[in-house]
């Protein structure tokens, strides 16, 4: 390896790390915090903070004394939150986790100091979202599409299928329902398991 | 009630419409009655929100990650390799790809419904409200008169600018605001921050001062508030040393303090500004450039406005099809090179709506000086010119501006101000509108006769010009011109009248020449002929060589009195600026160490009698010197 290739290397695993887990921890940080300029610029802080960690390490990978590089950045971005909501003063919303949604919107963050229970729970929500999004019906899945990804008003979408827009929110209502559902069954499942384990 | 209609409403409100107050109170007595239709409700704001973020992180995910090795390591400059940096002379080559993360503002509003979960419902009539009687206090601010807002500052000073996001401030001042962020550049200049200032010594101190007491107060550019949010690309050498990491996302107005190194800002809307450090530049909307301090290269994108460039001493406005450079110094004032297009130069913001103008292939070189206070020692001076000796300009002290066209009248005026405000500077203002006002009123109505030929010469310069020339040739005795000359024995041989608006004065002399204009003119204007024609240099004609006898000036540009033209040979300024005053290839920007990107030297060429010039000064000196030589 001449030193050149060294630098090119590295840069390409610091880029891999923030491709591998970019979405993970703007997702967690998003569960506290609502505004999503404010979510990307604490997960950049994130990032650059684990660049700092990892750009003095020898080779890819968790650099020394770090198990996880997950765990390491979902914690820094659950502090980072945190932080953020402590110095605006605001409430958090919801730790994101499903006893959050229970229990509703005044629950403090949860026990686990550490913050990973509640951030291995954040991130299987995103999974579990994405899951259970696959399991749509295709013209469901086409909706959802339209409505978030391409920000198409209901009217539009009613437009195109041929319903009124009352009827296109209703059904965006009835498959929000049903991710709910879903999403609660894998939680469950995981719930099951843990206890298994 | 049903559950049907609770979810239709709350569907609505999630898609970003205002629901009626009944209909809110239905939902929130809804909810208050009913844990598990509250529930319900919450469960799906909350998969609302989740799939807004879960699409957005999706399709951003990508750009998040360019945007985070941007900031490897804190530093912008890593992703920039001297070898990547553009040729800039080529504007179709000049065009670098953006780099900063696209956060267009349509992404933006697609998340309107974001905050529907938590805010909507229990706080949208408190919202409602206070949205309301903040737009009532806004439109009573902004009905109170300027001045009164103005009075109204003072140590709680209120700056009420738009944000980023449309919103409208209001409290302490905001960085960025030019009416809180140009004191402490003004500062940085005056040498109060040892880290920008240049002059150490105590005239440098005094001519900083100078020009901080001189700064105008610019009027602010108006910012479209629907355009406060922009997008910037920023690439800077590897030496680059910034006061503070700059961001990619513009909230106009945006202040970019560049200490040392070459940078380059590209908006969204595809202007360029390129400058060296030490530079401080300020977005002030996508239209107006505010340029404290540095060397810059400056290509606005179009539009349909007029885009605006603003330094200390000078304001420009032009077209999209302008390319231009500029040198902003501390001391100097600002130099101008229009490369491309035109430019409309309003120097020292002066209200009289004075305006010199810029083109590339006409007068495509500016200089302009700090606008004249009652401490300056000279007048205010605005210069265009260009390579061929064309020539106009902008003097002005006391609130009193004068064009002059004319090089050497100019040296010539300039000249006999800082004398007289050496010697008296109290009395220097009145003299001077005396002067100008009395040239104002008299440059037409002026007959000039001698050995019974007439001239009657149509402006101020003129009459200046065509008086230099009468006592040159009564003073050297040249035989044939307008002034006669002397005979063999040595006597004068001429004699004339000086009619302004119906008043005689005759004269057989020089002196009584000199006395004529005096009385005529004001003690300035008679002690200005005086040092014009020769006083300070013991003697000599500013007639040009080339203008035979009895021609009338020639107008406009230097040709008159042949100064500097002479005849037709001479140049003015040949490269007042270098060829390419801004990095305008890849070696221009190099990596370690920052090269020069432009130069404030020239010559002028007055048949072949050559001086050289680097700096504003030293162009004012060999102008001075050109007038009296002959």
């Amino acid at each position: 390896m001449t030193n050149r290739e060294q630098p090119a290397r590295k840069s390409d695993h610091l880029e891999a790390v923030v491709l591998e887990h970019q979405a993970g921890v703007r997702w967690q940080i998003s569960r506290m915090i609502f505004d999503s300029q404010i979510v990307d610029d604490l997960a950049q802080e994130v990032f650059v903070a684990w660049f700092q960690v990892a750009g003095a390490a020898e080779r890819p990978g968790a650099p020394e004394g770090i198990e996880s590089t997950r765990a390491w950045l979902h914690r820094v971005a659950r502090n980072k939150a945190i932080d953020w909501l402590r110095k605006n003063s605001r409430q958090p919303v919801s730790t994101g986790n499903m006893n959050g949604i229970v229990d509703g919107v005044s629950q403090e963050f949860p026990g686990d100091p550490s913050g990973d229970g509640a951030t291995a729970d954040d991130e299987f929500r995103l999974e579990a979202l994405r899951h259970c999004l696959n399991l749509l019906l295709p013209e469901h899945r086409e909706i959802v599409d339209e409505f978030y990804r391409q920000g198409k008003s209901s009217e539009l979408i009613a437009a195109r299928i041929g319903k009124g827009s009352s009827g296109v929110r209703m059904m965006l209502t009835r498959i929000r329902r049903g991710l709910g559902k879903c999403i609660r069954r894998q939680l469950d499942k995981k719930m099951t398991g843990r206890k298994d384990d | 009630m049903t559950d049907t209609r609770l979810l239709e409403l709350q569907a609505r409100e999630l898609e970003g419409q205002v629901l009626s107050g009944p209909e809110n109170l239905e939902l929130q007595e809804a909810c208050r009655g009913d844990s598990h239709m509250a529930r319900l409700l919450q469960e799906d704001r909350l998969l609302h929100a989740d799939l807004l973020e879960l699409h957005r992180i999706d399709a951003t995910g990508e750009q998040f990650a360019r945007q985070c090795m941007m900031h490897r390591t804190g530093d912008l400059t890593h992703t920039i390799d001297a070898a990547e940096v553009p040729v800039l002379q080529e504007p179709e080559t000049t065009r670098l790809p953006l780099l900063a993360v696209d956060r267009p503002i349509e992404r933006l509003r697609s998340r309107r419904t974001k905050r529907a979960p938590v805010l909507r419902g229990r706080w949208t009539p408190w919202i409602v409200t206070a949205t309301v009687v903040g737009i009532i206090l806004f439109g009573v601010w902004w009905a109170v008169p300027g001045a009164m807002r103005d009075a109204g500052s003072g140590d709680t000073a209120m700056a009420a600018i738009p944000n980023g996001l449309g919103e409208v401030q209001s409290g302490n001042p905001v960085p960025g605001d030019q009416r809180t962020e140009i004191q402490p550049a003004m500062e940085q200049l005056a040498g109060k921050d040892s880290s920008m200032s240049q002059g150490t010594g105590p005239e440098s101190v005094a001519a900083e001062a100078d020009l901080v007491a001189s700064v105008p107060v610019l009027p602010l550019p108006t910012t479209d508030i629907a355009t406060t949010r922009r997008q910037v690309a920023i690439r800077s050498a590897p030496d680059s040393v910034w006061d503070s990491e700059p961001g990619e996302l513009v909230s106009f107005p945006a202040r970019y303090n560049l200490r040392s190194g070459i940078a380059e800002l590209v908006l969204d809307d595809g202007t360029e500004i390129v400058f060296q450090g030490p530079a401080v530049v300020t977005l002030e909307s996508p239209r107006a450039v505010l340029v404290n301090r540095g060397r810059f290269r400056i290509q606005p994108a179009a539009g349909e406005q007029d885009f605006s460039i603003t330094t200390p001493t000078v304001q420009l406005n032009g077209r999209d099809d302008a390319l231009a450079y500029l040198d902003v110094g501390p001391v100097d004032g600002t130099l101008v090179q229009v490369e491309r297009g035109a430019l409309r130069a309003r120097p020292w913001s002066n209200d009289r709506e004075e305006v010199l103008s810029l083109a590339a292939g006409e007068l495509d070189r500016g200089i302009f000086g700090p606008a004249w206070h009652a401490d300056s020692l000279q007048p205010a001076t605005a210069l265009a010119l260009n390579e061929r000796g064309d020539f106009n300009s902008l003097v002005a002290a006391a609130d009193r501006p004068l064009r002059i066209s004319s090089p050497v009248v100019f040296a010539q005026v300039l000249d006999t101000s800082r004398t007289m405000i050496q010697e008296d500077a109290r009395q220097f203002p009145q003299q001077w509108q005396g002067m100008v006002e009395c040239l104002e009123k008299s440059a037409s109505q002026t007959d000039l006769n001698i050995n019974g030929r007439s001239v009657r010469p149509q402006s101020p310069e003129e009459m200046m010009e065509q008086f230099n020339r009468v006592r040159e040739q009564m003073m050297s005795g040249l035989p044939g011109g307008i002034a006669g000359g002397s005979d063999a024995s040595g006597s004068s041989s001429f004699s004339g009248m000086l009619n302004v608006n119906g008043q005689e004065q005759h004269f057989s002399s020089p002196e009584e020449f000199q006395r004529a204009q005096q009385q005529m003119f004001g003690p300035m204007f008679g002690r200005m002929m005086q040092l014009g024609a020769g006083g300070m240099h013991g003697g000599g004609s500013n007639a040009g060589s080339n203008t035979g006898p009895g021609n009338p000036p020639e107008g406009n540009g230097v040709s008159g009195s042949g100064a500097v033209s002479g005849s037709g040979q001479g140049t003015a300024s040949g490269n007042l600026f270098q060829q390419q005053p801004g990095p305008t290839s890849k070696s221009d920007l190099p990596s370690g160490n920052s090269q020069s990107m432009s130069v404030f030297s020239g010559m002028i060429n007055d048949n072949g009698r050559v001086m050289e010039f680097t700096s504003p000064d030293d162009f004012n000196r060999a102008m001075q010197q050109l007038g009296p030589r002959r």
